[in-house]
């Protein structure tokens, strides 16, 4: 089963904006409130968090969804 | 009044049977609110905040401290839900039918892209494991179709944070693979 190129383009960017560390999706949870509750406050993110958090958001629109949702959730 | 956070574990890890059903109307009302752009029914919010209580009583020591209480369950309600969601919408359609269609016509790339291109086929075929190889390919052929990680995960028989992981260490040696072969930030068009 081979790659389009499409799919390669796609894996391309992903591969060379790769991290040694990253974020994986249940850490994301671990800190979703934590952002969710920055984000409705209009609050910035910790500095040591806000690139591991964009970058596993970028990556993963299963993780972005959920924090959406919860960001509305907790809207007045 | 509002319960804090040190009232809600104590109320959570004790079971206390009034706790666990305020804490199950406020999964409710959060889920409403945050499954608001989803086509849900009132028997099935009834069902994700059941099953999202005891999510949140099963992970109740996960809990840091770092966000209100009722945000975090909520965080895993939204998740359990999503997961449900999902996996209803991809319910009728089989792996095949995803990894089988035909591929689209590809853009035109640059050349220098396409030298980073041609690098990354052959890396991913000789510096990846055959499951690293079979997997990876898999995922981004059906995230190209729009299936959700947790639903890729499930068909995978495994988890959505293994997925993860294993796509993530699958990345990083096709990086070290293309940086070995001299490609750089230039040739692929990102910082």
């Amino acid at each position: 089963m081979a790659l389009t190129t499409d799919e390669l383009r796609g894996l391309l960017e992903a591969t060379w904006k790769s991290r040694e560390r990253e974020l994986t999706c249940d850490e994301l949870l671990d800190v979703m409130a934590e952002l969710a509750e920055a984000r409705a406050a209009g609050v910035a993110l910790p500095a040591e968090l806000k690139p591991f958090v964009e970058h596993h958001l970028a990556l993963c629109p299963s993780c972005a969804e959920e924090l959406e949702a919860l960001v509305a959730a907790l809207a007045p | 009044m509002p319960r804090g956070n040190g009232d809600w574990l104590v109320a959570v890890r004790a079971q206390e049977p009034q706790a666990l059903e305020e804490l199950r109307a406020v999964l409710r009302a959060g889920l409403r609110r945050g499954l608001s752009r989803q086509s849900v029914s009132e028997a099935q919010l009834d069902d994700f905040a059941q099953d999202a209580l005891l999510e949140v009583m099963a992970s109740v020591d996960r809990f840091r401290g770092a966000s209100a209480f009722s945000t975090w369950a909520l965080s895993i309600a939204l998740r359990t839900a999503f997961d449900e969601l999902r996996k209803a919408r991809w319910k009728d359609v089989s792996l095949e039918q995803v990894l089988e269609r035909p591929d689209p016509p590809p853009h035109d790339d640059a050349l220098t892209r396409a030298r980073a291109l041609e690098l990354l086929r052959d890396a991913i075929a000789t510096e990846l494991t055959a499951h690293q190889r079979e997997t990876l390919v898999a995922v981004l052929k059906l995230e190209e179709a729009g299936m959700p990680i947790g639903e890729i995960a499930a068909r995978l028989h495994t988890n959505r944070n293994a997925l993860y992981k294993l796509t993530h260490d699958a990345r990083l040696r096709l990086k070290a693979a293309l940086i070995a072969r001299g490609i750089t930030a230039a040739d692929v068009g990102w910082e």
